[in-house]
């Protein structure tokens, strides 16, 4: 017969050509031996489809046989299966020898294995195909793993078997450096901002013990010393478990002033206050005195946003209508209509965008929309969608700017005067300084526009927020300086008083009594002021936009040429 | 390695112009690196017994190792159209976890794909266009083989 395939010494598995190897005829499916096998034929029909017929023998073989008679490799033709040749094919010298690396019939040339191995190993389409560990080589009808006989190099696994873990650690890795930034830049803010609302002495006081952790040297710095690396680790851990309200605390600050300027969080921020009263600690187990004067630092921040909602509800009882009104004067007769009816159903005034669905959710009646910087009240928000003319922007303004000021104050420390507790409620504080939802103005509570932020826009909240505390440190300073000496600095002065006025003024027995004598609490009440001076300031102004709004006349052409205008009795 | 694949499509070929199951036949494969099938499916409401889908077959020097690419055409004389199932695309590439490199291996072949197809097509029961067809037809660049498919959806 025609060229015997090569053959390996025999590892082969038996199959049923192997049976009737013995005999030199070939296989045909009507001999005798081959008919043993048939019962497994329905088994290994889609192999038998694709072999081909070159030979135009047919085949019976290719099927699982349970009886094992290892013979030598007969001169049955082999189909290999990955390039369809057979071994009728084959030429002794160049063919590489065939396999039969798994339980099922198929065989194949050893080197059209090899190719297909390395395809899976290393695939050319890239990415998806990266495990952590090598794939595994099975043999696509059984399943059955392929194994190779390779020269086992340590070396060489270890180094793939780390590259593969490096691939597949680079999205973490990555989203961790961008993290710990990001923490590290909260961090400082959050730090700034202390200073600017507690002063020198009393924010480096709150600070002191985070300072130190924040500027020192990584431990992989300690390595050659061994003893003093665990040290080092071990005092670590032990500050981050001891102070981890600072830790925590004030990085949050500069997410939560960004985050009060949205409202993103406001389903929750009027709630932390309640719960800083739950969890309070309370070093002398005294309760949480609100009869005392001057109030803690933690109970003002925490009372800050009812304060602000009153204001906000307050506000918009007073002065809401009439800013609409105003707003509506200043805009285009054409679109005061459809903003008519957009007040109607209750949108917050700045509702002018005709092209938006009145909002109808009630809860955001009472959401301060603030924009606290003054600069950016006249400034000019380009929503995309939003129809509003410029010069409503600060029409719309005032009807936002709340308590966002004082409020915007970052959850700060008790000072050491109210209690001796030495990490800082930080946490506990944020919620007063959370707790003011400003989008930029005329920013409607509607799902729609929430998309169309603008990154104008949104630069200028999340500047304006951080920027808030800084402003209200400063409108502290300047009561400082505009206020009468008694008021705001500490004396030992021992004039018992009931009046709370005279203890307002700190006149009372210990050193420091008065809200307005610490720094912190002139930063409040001072950005609690700016706000209100800015509110003020702005209603005024809508008024006299209005007003001038309705004082306007077109001039005539006074020179040479012009069509001129006969006098009408009319007038716009 | 392009020998590999000559010689294997030239066997192929061979076979192929023997006798193939119904519904399939060979349309041309003048060029060995890319064929023309012609389709059509018995037994299902929603694709004519008359109606012809026409699969092109391009084959690359690593065949069999890489996967050919196959994709529907849709064209106008003879008319040919592309056939309504959660999987095609309107551009005629197929989501088919056998094409792609992951379900691919040497043991399947042309008439074994159109098989597959032919079943996939004879099987479904929805007749609509994988979601965001217009999006990916509009967009996309890739050829088929470069296409992350998620593969999720095994009733069909």
């Amino acid at each position: 017969m025609a060229s015997l395939p090569q053959r390996r010494p025999s590892q082969r598995r038996p199959s049923p050509e192997e049976e009737s190897r013995a005999s030199p005829q070939r296989n045909l499916d009507t001999s005798p031996e081959a008919q043993s096998t048939t019962p497994q034929h329905p088994q290994t029909l889609p192999i038998n489809h694709q072999t081909p017929v070159s030979t135009g023998e047919e085949r019976t073989d290719d099927v699982k046989t349970p009886a094992p008679s290892p013979t030598a490799p007969s001169d049955e033709v082999q189909t290999c299966w990955i390039c369809f040749s057979d071994s009728t094919e084959d030429i002794p010298g160049q063919t590489s020898p065939w396999r039969d690396p798994c339980p099922c019939a198929l065989v194949a040339h050893e080197a059209c294995l090899l190719d297909w191995i390395a395809d899976i190993e290393a695939p050319a389409k890239n990415s998806r195909a990266r495990t952590l560990r090598a794939p595994k080589i099975q043999c696509p009808q059984c399943k059955t793993e392929i194994k190779l006989t390779r020269s086992r190099d340590y070396l060489v696994d270890a180094v793939r078997a780390l590259e593969r873990l490096g691939a597949r650690s680079l999205t973490p890795a990555a989203l961790l450096f961008v993290g710990g930034s990001l923490y590290q830049s909260s961090l400082l803010w959050g730090v700034h901002s202390i200073y600017a609302v507690f002063g020198v002495e009393d924010g480096w006081r709150i600070l002191q013990p985070l300072f130190h952790n924040v500027l020192r040297a990584p431990l992989e710095v300690y390595a050659a010393s061994p003893r003093d690396a665990a040290d080092k680790l071990l005092g670590l851990v032990v500050d981050h478990l001891v102070h981890w309200r600072l830790y925590v605390g004030v990085p949050l600050i500069t997410p939560m002033l960004i985050l009060s300027r949205t409202h993103l969080a406001d389903s929750i921020l009027p709630v932390l206050p309640v719960l800083f009263f739950a969890t309070q600690a309370h070093p002398r187990a005294e309760p949480l005195d609100f009869t005392r004067w001057p109030p803690s630092a933690s109970l003002c921040f925490a009372v800050l946003p009812y304060i602000r909602q009153a204001y906000n509800v307050g506000y918009e009882k007073v002065w809401g209508e009439h800013i609409r009104r105003w707003a509506r004067e200043v805009q285009p007769r054409s679109t005061q209509t459809a903003t008519e009816e957009a007040d109607e159903n209750g949108v917050e005034g700045g509702m002018l965008a005709e092209a938006i669905d009145p909002d109808t959710d009630d809860d955001n009646i009472f959401e301060v929309r603030i924009d606290g910087d003054l600069w950016e009240e006249w400034g000019d928000n380009e929503e995309a969608d939003e129809e509003v003319m410029e010069p409503l922007q600060p029409v719309i303004q005032p009807q936002q700017q709340e308590q966002a000021p004082p409020l915007h104050q970052p959850p700060l420390a008790e000072t050491e005067a109210d209690h001796a507790q030495p990490p800082p409620n930080i946490p506990d504080n944020r919620p007063p300084a959370a707790a003011r939802p400003a989008p930029a103005a005329a920013q409607p509570h509607n799902h729609e526009h929430r998309l169309a932020i603008s990154t104008t826009a949104l630069a200028e909240t999340i500047l304006g927020a951080l920027l808030f505390p800084t402003l209200a440190s400063l409108s502290g300073s300047l009561l400082t300086f505009l206020l009468p000496k008694t008021w705001v600095t500490s004396l030992p002065v021992h004039i018992p008083s009931a009046n709370w006025l005279k203890s307002l003024k700190g006149t009372d027995t210990t050193r420091v009594t008065g809200l307005l004598q610490t720094k912190w609490g002139r930063s409040l009440v001072g950005g609690c002021v700016f706000v209100v001076v800015k509110d003020a300031v702005g209603v005024y102004v809508r008024w006299r936009l209005a007003g001038m709004q309705r004082g306007r006349r077109v001039r005539d052409w006074n020179g040479v040429g012009g069509v001129g205008v006969r006098p009408s009795g009319g007038d716009s | 390695m392009a020998g590999m694949s000559s010689k294997r499509l030239q066997k192929e070929l061979a076979k192929i112009q023997g006798t193939l199951p119904p519904g399939i036949s060979l349309v041309s494969a003048e060029n060995l690196r890319e064929w023309q099938m012609d389709l059509s499916i018995p037994d299902n409401p929603i694709y004519p017994p008359e109606e012809k889908y026409r699969l092109r077959f391009q084959f690359s020097p690593s065949y069999p190792i890489e996967a050919p690419e196959v994709v529907f055409l849709s064209l106008a004389n003879p008319e040919r159209k592309i056939p309504l199932h959660p999987h095609i695309y309107t551009n005629g590439i197929i989501c088919l976890d056998l094409l792609d490199s992951q379900g691919w291996s040497p043991v399947h072949n042309v008439e074994s794909i159109c098989i597959s197809i032919q079943s996939m097509l004879a099987g479904n029961t929805k007749a609509e266009r994988p979601p965001g067809d217009a999006e990916f037809v509009r967009s996309n660049r890739q050829r088929p083989r470069d296409i992350n498919f998620l593969y999720h959806d095994p009733t069909v």
